[in-house]
Order: C-alpha cells, then structure tokens, then sequence
C-alpha cells in the first residue's frame, strides 16, 4: 500500500508532544474522530533513527475566521450573503488537536499484520499530516483478528470504509457495559453483539425486563440470515420460581430472604423448623415444581400443625410474610400474563422457564438465545429471579463436570436495577452480590456479563469498574458523564465532551475487546427491529376501546350511579 | 426653539473626547459654559455655510442595495506593518506591506479575494560603514526612528505603484472603476522623515536592491531628475524624498482612484479647517499658499463668507478653543455626511529650506492631497479621507468607504483596511525570529572583525537588561 495516495490534509503547528500535537486542517479534509498520520524519523533501539508513521485521532477541531469581526454580522444580517461585500471569507483557520495512538515503522505498511507501538519521540512541527486510505487503518485498527472470532460492530465515525471489530473471545470471558441515554443506541449496539455471538453459536441469555428483545423471535429468520447462523434458536421463557420436592426448604428459605421479609431470630427458627419439617416435605408432590404451589401447601401445613405456646407467637407473622410473598407472586403472574398474552398476539411463543438448577442445558444452549421476560414482575422479585437463575447456571458452569453446561454470556438490561449503587437505597437487591460474583470469578469458567443501562449513575461502581470493555454512547446527564469518566481510564478530557454530541448509534468504545479506544459508528441491523413490538401505544388503544364499547360503558356506568345515588336518598338508615 | 442640528451638536458636545477638551478648556482658565456656547455657535455658523454652498454631501444607507457589485469592481486595501529592533550598529528592522484585493459579489473562490504579501525587510537597509553610534546617542536614535517611519511610508506608496501595475500576485492592472485604499495619510508632510546624519552632511542612500524595488513603474518615471538621471546625481535619488516625491506623483497622475483613510487624527490637527475657512473666507494665507506658492488654484470656488482678516479671527478662536479637525468636523457633520473634497497644503518650505539644492527642489514636485471628513457614525470621530487624484468616482468612493466602515458599526472604520491590517501584521513569531536572527548575524561578523571593543559591544547586545551589565 504506497503512501502516496495519501491525501496531504495539513501541517503540524506549535508545541508537541509524545502524547498529542495540534495541526492547521485545510477545509473540508478531515473531521472529529478521524485518524490521520504523520511520518517522523525518531531515535531507534540501534542507537541510530528510523522512520515511522505516527498514528492518532482528532479529538477535537477549533475554526475562527480572524478577519471576520463579530460586529459585522448586524450589517451582514440586512446584505445577506457575505461574498457580496468586502468581507474576507477564505481566511478560515481551522485547528485540529490529535491525540496520538501510538507509531508503527514505515516498512511495515504493506504487512498484513501491523504493529502499533508507543512513541516516545514528539512529532516534528512543519509536518505534512495524512489522510490514510481505509485499507491501512483496517489492518490497523479494525481489529478483526480471526482467531478471536471477531464481531463486527459497526465502523469508524466519519470512516465507513473502516469496519471495527471486538473480540468475540473478549466479550465472552470478560464483560462488557452498554451505556447511554435512552435513544442513544443501546438496543441495537446490544442486538449487533448478540447477533455476533451468534454467529458463532455462543449461548445467550437475555435477562429482559421491558420486553426490548421479544422481536429477535419475530425476526428469527432475518437473525439466521444476518448472523449466517441456521441453526439458531430463540426461546422465549416465562420466568417461574422453581423447586423439585428436595429443594423446596432451600427455595423458600432463599425466596423469604432474598424479598427481603425479615424475620425476628425467634420467628427465623421456627420457621426453618417448620420448612425443613420431614412431614412437610413429604407431604409436597414429587411432581410438582412450580415454588409458589409448594408455599400454599406450606401455608396449609402451617395451618393444621400443632405448636408450642411459644411457637405460635411465631407463626402469625410467619404466616403473614409467606401471604405477602403469595399474593405478590400472584399478582405479578398474572401480570406478566396478561402483557404476555399481548405479544401473544403478535405470534409470539413462550415457553415456562426450565429449572435453571435441575434442568439448566435447557437454557442454555449451543446456538440458543434464551430470553426471559420479566415484565409485570416487582423490581425486587426480577432482581430475586435473576439473582436465582444466575446463581444456579453458574454454579453449574463452574462444577467443572463433563456434563456441565456450555460457557455463556448474561445480557442484563435496566442494569442499574440490578446491581444499583449504595447511594440509590433500594434496600436489598439479590442479584448485586450474585452478578458481582460472577464478574469476579466469571472469567475462569466462560461466564461473560454485557450490563445495558441508560443511567451508569446509579450502577454500582465497584461492579462497573469490573467490566474491561466499554462502550458508551450518548450520555447528556452530567452525573452520567462523570460516573463513566472516573471508571473509564482511557476516556480522555475530549473524548468526554463528546458524549453528549454523540448521534444515535455513535459512540466511545475501549477497553480489553478493541485494541485502542475509538470512536465507532454502530452497524444498525434494520431487519431485526420490531415496529409494533415493545411500543407503548396507549392513546391508540383507549382510542379502540372506546370505538369498541367504551363510551356505551361510560354512558352504562353514569346511568348507575345515578340509580345508586337515588337509592341511597330513599333508603333509611338504621342503627345496628 | 432650538433646531434639530442645534439639539445635535449639543449632544455630541457631551461626548468623552468633548469632556476632556472642556476639562483642558477650564483648566487654561475659560470659562465652561463660555467654551461651551462658543464651540456651538461657531460649528453652526460654518455648517450653515458649508450648507448653503452645497458643500456637505450625504450619503444614504441602504446596505441591501449598495453591495450590488457583482464582481466587477476590484478593491485593494493596503496596509504596513514594522518593526524595530534596538540594538547598535546598524538599522535593521522588519517591515512588510500587505494588500488584500477583493471583488464583491464574485463567488470564485479563486478569484474573489487575495492577499498579496510584500516586502519583507530583514536587511540593513543603509549602508553605515565606518560609523558606528552607541545607543545613547540622542541623534542616532531620532533618525533611526524617523528611516522606519519613513521606510514604511515608502514602501506603502511603493505598493500602491506595484499594484498599479499588476506587479504583484495579480497580473491584471486595476482600472479607473477599482479603488485603492491605503490605511492612512495619502501623503506626509516629507521633509520631517528625509534623514540627515549630524556627522555628514549627505544623508545615507538605501541600498541600490531597496531603491530599485521601490520603482516598479520604471521606466515610466515622473519626475525629471529621475527621467535624467545621471550617475553623479544616483546616490541622492536613492533618499526618501525624491524617492517619496516620485511615487507620490505617479499616484496623482493615475487615473486608478487611490485614497488615504485616517482613523484616527489627532485633534492637534488643523490642516483641513485652514483650508475651509481659507477657502469659505479667501485669506490671503489661503491665496498664497494655493496659488502663488504651489500654483494650485482654489478648491471651491464658492462665494465668500466675509474678508480675509475675519476668517484669520475665526482660526484663532478654534485654536484657542482647541477645536481641531477631528473635533470640529464631528460637531459639523451627520453621520452618512462627508465634506466636498479640499485641497490641503502638507508640504512648507521652510521644512525644505536647510536641505541641500537637489532636495529643496523636490517641494516644488511635491503633491498635496485633496481631503474630506466622513462621519461613519455617531459614536465615533469622522474618518478622514485623503487623494492625490479627485477622479470622476469621488463620490461613489466615499460611498463605498461609509458602506465598508457600517460593516464596523462600534469601529466604524472600513472592513477591508481592518482585514489588511489584521492579515499585515507582523506576527510575534516572526519579531522573535528576526531578533534572534539578527543577533546571530551580528555576533558573528563582530566575532570575526577581531576588534576586541567591537566584540564587547556585540555581547552587550545580547544582554536584554544593560543596566544589570553596567553595575559593578
């Protein structure tokens, strides 16, 4: 690849650096974000020089026109075009500033495979910057590395001849966070990963609380072609508290801590008596698992055992906790059905979720995508449930057995409620410590995490910090904006002001799956969005309703009242 | 009732530079509502005149109609920067003169607009061998001074020759529908800037590379002693005055309209109101100095207010009233106005009259300039405009000037004067530069003449705090 084809797009003016150097662009040539070079002799190992060509970003431009006075713009306003004056128009100054990525030795241009080693030697002023051509920023940067099974991502901002790539193995073993503002491109950032783990089979599990990802089932067929994957599967699951008879003790035990429903240590012992009571369990049907009909049949037993004087000071609030825990369940059943039955509707499948403890290969699966909808359910129950679900697939994972289920990555959404930051008070989370543990030790077994949230704020720093990989779209809250900046070390003071400049699908992505912090432009995969899954239309659905009968019920319900109120003026009241 | 031009002046006397003038006034004893009341009555009386002849023309402004160019009309705005360096031996500086053409309404970027960046001196331009001035010497440090002053005069007026004749970066020759603009006076009051040494009684010529780059409209020379030279003469031509005179002579001749633009006169001046109440009133001062001394004739023309002796009274007044052009034209005049152009005399002869025979010769040569005084703005002091030329396009000129100097509204001075002045300036890494190239050059040469006393004198040179050098 001969440098000559690359266009001379400026000069390097002024103080420099090993770090950055600032040149004066000619118009039109290059702009924010774009990686330019420059060709400098510096010392070598030898003791001699050698020529390399060093690398950097703009990370920032500045354009004044010296000549054009602010104070003429009031006249200009009453001319119009500004070429019809006297004014100067062409002195434009535009200054670039260029941080350097690092320099590679000119002989190596035309390898396939290209070095990128640090400078230790600053940029000559008077230099001619460069405009390389796309094949040698690809070699460069593009990071596609075929052993690594690289995902495409999207491409360079402003470069779409550059394609990036992360490094799927990357993604796999380590972690990632998605971060950005709602509409800044985080789903489909989400949906290219997922869609890149897919490529090669990787399992997948989804946790999905608003329903964001039910489309990759609608569009399993645009998923198979994209990814180049046929045997790929999407599960939609239900997610349900499980437990097979032996496990019923643990299970409840676990759910009554986990929800949070403290317990005196007196009303604590009794009820471990009580759970672990033989007659009970025996009593439980070897069948059935699903948890919730195994605390009824506790609450029943509770009902009917005899007790010491003592014990049944206990069992009231006992009784109380396990009510609660029953009415919740079954209220947020019921609403996880009805928004279910809506995307029913739409053709979707759901499935129950297996029991992640005894039946977990069926969640997690070579070539399988399992997305667990947990809409309708409380903050604190989804956080139980994933915390419950994790726990359990990766303690099989990490059973070293030979029958142990595959390595798999965890996408969590809304992240911030599940690993949220002290300063958020939302009491318990289950799933903060299981989440944590699984960025801790995950690397070792295969068990990556992606976390997806629009508000980095409120997720827990020290889970945050644990992620090697970043990719941060726009972000306009300030506290947002710091949060990133202080757990991101390679996000420079210029990197940081463009978080909220960032368009839709652009972003800042950095850390152990690229090679060096760049700014990308995320490939957005338009067959796979949903047009009417997942909105929210609720004018357009009190609009139907009210077509549909509604105001006939309105009319229905005011005739009633009337009748009522009439009632009520004739009926005497009596004492009882 | 007072008249709308009464009510104006009395505003405008409530201005800062008015306020200073009162303060000076009173200070010398007059009284403040006396000055006050004088000032007044006097700046209606000659608007009333200047009026009633139709000598204050006005100027609309209607910017949306005005810049209707459609690139035909090539203007050239020429500006100088300089620079001085203080060290001993020899009179190096730094100058450079700049043009910056443009062609409202041509939407070419290759061909709307240019900068032409000229001369830029980085050599002795006098040939001080054998002499040699400490930087104490009083003489020495006038006439450097004075050389730069008058170095950049030349090389200014030299531009506008250069540019005449498309000697520069553009290689089409403006026509009597361009303009040139230079910033500042069209002419100075020479004699003050041509240099004479105390120790000779010639003054030093520029260097013969300097001289020639002065006359790009060769050989097509103005002047006789130029068109005759001969060699005996040549070290006297390559002066400033005759070098001044024949340049200044070639822009009268021209027919491309060429103008001054003076932003700021000091208030001290009062060349142009001579010449208004010498016309308004025919002083014999006026009738002498235009007719018998310089042959000129009158500029007006116009019927006379009263007698000599009475306009004599008047000029007194304004000088004790310390009422200078500026001032008084300020008072006279309602932005969009300018005065009917009007001969001034610069040059005296009596400024001649110690110079040698070849140099009092050439204040019979010198041009003097026709003036104007537009008032941009309310705000701020009128420009004063000067030509050698007065060209059928007077009017649209001023017109274009008033246009330029609105895109300035708090300035009010012309755009393109302020774009070359910007563009013209010499840049604070070129003066660190040329110091430090200097130095370097020097040191040399000192190192190499051997001369102890020389050396020292050269190493002193470098020493940015002397006094830390002189202490014990």
């Amino acid at each position: 690849m001969s440098d000559k084809n690359w266009e001379e797009i400026g000069t390097v003016i002024g103080s420099t650096s090993t770090d950055s150097y600032g040149f004066l662009l000619s118009s039109l040539k290059a702009s924010v974000g774009d990686i330019v070079i420059t060709e400098a002799e510096i010392p070598s190992p030898e003791r001699g020089s050698k020529r390399v060509f060093i690398w950097g970003r703009i990370v920032s431009m500045d354009r004044t026109n010296p000549t054009f006075p602010n104070e003429a713009a009031a006249e200009l306003n009453r001319i119009g075009a500004i070429e019809e004056t006297i004014a100067m128009v062409g002195s434009e100054h535009l200054h670039a500033e260029v941080q350097i990525i690092g320099c590679t030795n000119t002989s190596d241009k035309d390898k396939d495979n290209i070095t990128l080693n640090p400078l230790s030697y600053p940029v000559k002023p008077t230099s001619k910057v460069l405009y390389p051509d796309g094949d040698i920023i690809n070699k460069l940067l593009s990071n596609k590395n075929d052993k690594d099974s690289p995902i495409e991502i999207g491409t360079l901002i402003n470069r779409p001849d550059v394609k990036i790539y992360m490094s799927g193995e990357g993604l796999a073993s380590r972690h990632l966070a998605i971060l950005a503002q709602t509409g800044g491109g985080k789903t489909v950032a989400s949906r290219r990963i997922i869609t890149g783990l897919a490529q090669y089979g990787h399992p997948t599990v989804i946790f999905d609380p608003h329903g964001d990802y039910l489309g990759l089932s609608q569009n399993l067929e645009e998923l198979k072609k994209i990814s180049g994957n046929k045997n790929l599967k999407v599960k939609l699951l239900t997610p349900k508290l499980l437990a097979t008879r032996d496990k019923v003790p643990d299970a409840i035990s676990e759910l009554v801590s986990k929800l949070g429903l403290s317990m005196t240590e007196a009303q604590l012992g009794v009820f471990y008596n009580i759970v672990n009571n033989e007659e009970f369990v025996n009593k439980l049907s070897p069948t059935e698992t699903n948890l919730l009909a195994h605390i009824e049949k506790l609450q029943h037993f509770i009902s009917k055992m005899e007790v010491s004087a003592m014990e049944t000071k206990s069992l009231g609030p006992i009784n109380r906790k396990l009510r609660i825990i029953v009415t919740k369940l079954e209220n947020m059943e019921k609403t996880n059905q009805k928004l279910r039955s809506i995307f029913m509707k739409k053709g979707l499948i759901f499935e129950d979720l297996p029991d992640p403890e005894t039946n977990p290969k069926k969640i997690v699966n070579q070539n399988q995508i399992s997305i667990l909808y947990l809409g309708g359910y409380e903050r604190v129950v989804q956080s139980t449930m994933v915390s419950i679900i994790l726990e359990h697939l990766f303690d099989n994972r990490s059973s070293m057995t030979d029958n142990r289920i595959n390595a798999f990555s965890a996408i969590i959404e809304e992240a911030h409620n599940f690993v949220p930051s002290k300063s958020e008070e939302k009491g318990d989370s289950p799933s903060l410590m299981t989440i944590r543990r699984l960025l801790t030790e995950g690397r070792k077994f295969g068990t990556g995490v992606i976390l997806i949230s629009q508000r980095p704020g409120r997720l827990d720093e020290t889970t945050l910090a644990q992620c090697n990989t970043f990719l941060v779209l726009k972000l306009v809250n300030p506290r947002d904006q710091n949060w990133v900046r202080n757990v991101m070390e390679q996000m420079s003071e210029q990197d940081a002001k463009w978080l909220k400049a960032f368009g839709k699908g652009q972003g800042f992505v950095s850390g152990y799956a690229v090679k060096i912090p760049l700014q990308v432009q995320i490939k957005w995969d338009s067959e796979l969005e949903t047009k009417d899954l997942g909105r929210e239309r609720f004018i357009e659905e009190n609009l139907e309703r009210w077509n549909a009968g509604g105001k006939e019920e309105s009319d229905e319900i005011e005739k009633n009242n009337k009748e009522h109120k009439d009632l009520l003026k004739k009926t005497t009241r009596i004492k009882l | 009732m007072t008249s709308s031009i009464e009510q104006k002046i009395e505003a405008r006397l409530k201005k800062p530079f008015f306020t200073e003038m009162l303060v000076m006034a009173v200070s010398t004893g007059s009284n403040h509502t006396k000055y006050i009341e004088v000032v007044k009555e006097w700046s209606l009386f000659i608007r009333k005149k200047l009026e009633e002849r139709n000598l204050i023309k006005n100027i609309k402004h209607r910017p949306k109609e005005f810049w209707n160019f459609k690139g035909k009309k090539k203007i050239y705005n020429i500006d100088g920067g300089q620079l001085s360096l203080a060290v001993p031996g020899g009179a190096t500086m730094g100058v450079r003169v700049g043009t910056y053409r443009v062609k409202p309404g041509d939407y070419s970027k290759d061909t709307r607009e240019g900068f032409d960046d000229s001369s830029t001196l980085i050599s002795n331009l006098v040939d001080r061998t054998g002499h040699s001035h400490y930087e104490e010497d009083g003489d020495f440090d006038l006439d450097y001074k004075k050389m730069l002053e008058g170095s950049r005069m030349i090389m200014e007026l030299a531009e506008v020759v250069k540019q005449s004749e498309a000697k520069g970066k553009w290689n089409e020759k403006p026509t009597k529908d361009d303009v040139i603009f230079l910033h500042g006076p069209i002419i100075y009051q020479a004699a003050m800037y041509h240099l004479s040494s105390s120790q000779n009684s010639k003054s030093p010529p520029y260097k013969e590379g300097f001289f020639n780059s002065l006359l790009q409209h060769s050989p097509n020379f103005q002047l006789d002693i130029f068109k005759n030279r001969n060699k005996e003469d040549e070290k006297d031509l390559r002066t400033f005055l005759p070098i001044y005179c024949e340049l200044g002579n070639y822009i009268k001749n021209s027919n491309v309209p060429t103008y001054g633009v003076v932003e700021r006169s000091i208030n001290k001046s009062s060349v142009v109101q001579k010449a208004v109440i010498g016309e308004l009133y025919q002083t014999k001062t006026r009738e002498w100095l235009m007719l018998k001394q310089r042959d000129f004739g009158w500029s007006w023309n116009t019927k006379r207010v009263d007698g000599s002796d009475e306009g004599e009274k008047v000029l007194d007044i304004f000088k004790q009233y310390m009422l200078g052009d500026p001032n008084l034209f300020d008072l006279i005049l309602d932005e969009g106005e300018y005065l009917e152009p009007i001969q001034v005399t610069k040059q005296y002869e009596e400024k001649y009259s110690s110079l040698d025979y070849i140099f009092r010769n050439v204040f019979k040569t010198m041009p003097e300039p026709h003036v104007t005084y537009l008032k941009t703005s309310e705000f701020r002091k009128p420009l004063r405009i000067e030509t050698l030329n007065v060209t059928s396009n007077f009017h649209d000129d001023i017109d274009l000037v008033y246009h330029s100097a609105k895109m300035l509204p708090q300035y009010a001075f012309p755009l393109g004067l302020d774009t070359v002045d910007k563009l013209a300036k010499i840049p604070s890494w070129m003066k660190n530069s040329f110091r430090n190239a200097y130095q370097m050059q020097m040191l040399r040469s000192v190192i190499d003449s051997g001369n102890k006393e020389h050396i020292e004198l050269g190493l002193k040179s470098l020493i940015p705090n002397r006094t830390g050098w002189n202490r014990p």
